[in-house]
């Protein structure tokens, strides 16, 4: 039995649309009987009819991607619900309906840091999103809380720009800032034995990934223990670095800038030098002057 | 027109029946100072009630440009010698979205501390979008500040059916964090 359209219930605002977006994480057998059923060419107003009462008797069901399928859908609760779509009286519905054909991107489908949270990431749930505005105001601080190793270790971090630049940043050495001649750098390293790295959050945009790696100088290899603090403004994640196995380095959070959202994510991959933490990632358009340091 | 003073409102849609868009601009100086101009930032907030924005994703600046509604939305090249515009269709801003609220903060960044307090000038001031005539423009706003680090500078504000503009200059020593608190975003 298919519910009337028009008492269906109306797609009033994107956070709506996002919702049933979410289709994608349903499994695909159940859309994929739906299309063959309407005849192709038969009557193709008639094809665009039973879309949306399909939809709304599951919404998990609709295509949010296709704009052709949208359209009519967005259109359809106006009329039912107000008066005429008349003129300039009534824009907040009529209008913005129309205009919901370019939304913000589809949300990442990953955990969001609760509201001035602190959060840890672990091996079960390994990743975090920040909203745009946690990724784009103040700065993001990445430091080594760390017990093993002594003075002999440091945090780094290879980094890639979205002009296609990358490199690596290795405090201990005479840049401590990133890129080498930005006027604003974008990564800074700062604090005591060489342990912390922030990200100008004015410049995210700047930024498309990176890897933040701990490593000792002396390439001896070390039981990781402690762990890694990121902050922002309002925000905290704990990394923790127990299930690490020993290694002389240890990429231990990747970052990645989508579409103005940082995605971060907690690796914990061992590897013999800097370097090859780096190459594990990809980063493999960085001029080593050896397997620490990069050419100035 | 002369300039507005903080407090001043003007009934824009009162005294221009036809106007169905405004393009908000900010101008600024800041000088030599060449790292508060880098990190200074204008913000949208769309609000549903005083000091409320609606949410996170109705904060419009430079890491995201529209509102979800896409009536509001930054340029990312201002115009006309504004240093940031927003363009505002009035006849789509949602019937929740009753004050929408331009601000200008200084990121704290990883480098030394700047305050709006170093500007030279600041003003806002607001354009007709069909024609880019400007309608009203504030006073300059920076004599007033100093340890300031985010600054309201003006608000359009449903009233009657229609739009009034109103020159704010409300500063947060506190920066976007105060103000962000302010607005009940979190950060």
């Amino acid at each position: 039995m298919t519910p009337d359209p028009t008492t269906a219930r109306p797609r009033t605002d994107l956070a709506f649309l996002s919702v049933r977006s979410a289709r994608a994480l349903t499994p695909p057998p159940a859309p994929a009987p739906a299309p063959p059923t309407p005849t192709p060419t038969a009557a193709a107003p008639a094809v665009t009819e039973p879309v949306p009462r399909a939809t709304s008797a599951s919404s998990a069901l609709l295509d949010l991607d296709d704009a052709p399928t949208a359209a009519p859908h967005t259109a359809a609760p106006t009329p039912a619900a107000g008066p005429a779509p008349a003129t300039p009286g009534v824009p907040a519905s009529g209008a913005t309906g129309a205009r919901r054909l370019d939304p913000s991107p589809p949300p990442l489908r990953l955990a969001s840091l609760p509201t001035g949270g602190r959060l840890m990431l672990t091996p079960a749930a390994p990743v975090v999103a920040l909203s745009r505005l946690a990724s784009g105001v103040g700065t993001l601080n990445v430091e080594a809380a760390v017990t093993s190793g002594g003075d002999d270790l440091v945090l780094s971090c290879a980094y890639a720009l979205a002009s296609g630049q990358s490199s690596f940043l290795n405090p201990d050495s005479s840049q401590r800032t990133a890129p080498p001649d930005a006027r604003l750098p974008v990564l800074t390293a700062s604090g005591e034995r060489s342990r912390r790295l922030s990200i100008d959050l004015r410049q995210v945009r700047t930024l498309s990934r990176a890897v933040f790696v701990l490593h000792s100088r002396s390439g001896t290899p070390v039981t990781w223990s402690g762990a890694l603090l990121i902050s922002t403004i309002g925000a905290r994640i704990d990394v923790p670095l127990e299930p690490a196995p020993a290694s002389a380095a240890l990429a231990a959070v990747s970052l990645y800038q989508v579409d103005g959202r940082l995605v971060l994510r907690s690796e914990r991959d061992p590897a013999g030098s800097p370097r090859e933490a780096c190459a594990s990632f990809g980063y493999d358009a960085i001029a080593w002057l050896d397997d620490a340091h990069v050419i100035a | 027109m002369p300039p507005m003073k903080r407090g001043a409102n003007v009934a824009l849609t009162r005294e221009i029946p036809s106007l169905t868009g405004v393009v908000v601009g900010v101008r600024w100086d800041a000088g030599r100072e060449h790292v508060l101009e880098a990190n200074l930032v204008m913000a949208t907030l769309l609000c549903d009630r005083p000091n409320h924005a609606i949410s996170d994703d109705h904060f419009v600046f430079f890491n995201q440009l529209s509102s979800p509604d896409l009536s509001v939305h930054q340029l990312e090249s201002a115009l006309a010698g504004d240093k940031e515009q927003i363009e505002i269709d009035l006849a789509t801003v949602p019937a929740e979205v009753t004050r929408i609220v331009i601000a200008v903060y200084v990121n704290d960044g990883p480098g030394a501390r700047r305050t709006l307090g170093q500007l030279r000038s600041c003003t806002v001031r607001v354009l007709n979008r069909a024609d880019h005539a400007e309608l009203v423009t504030s006073e300059d706003l920076a004599p007033a500040l100093s340890l300031e680090t985010a600054l309201t500078l003006g608000e359009m504000y449903r009233h009657e059916g229609g739009w009034k503009f109103k020159v704010l200059g409300q500063g947060y020593a506190d920066g976007i964090t105060a103000l962000a608190r302010d607005f009940g975003l979190s950060l």
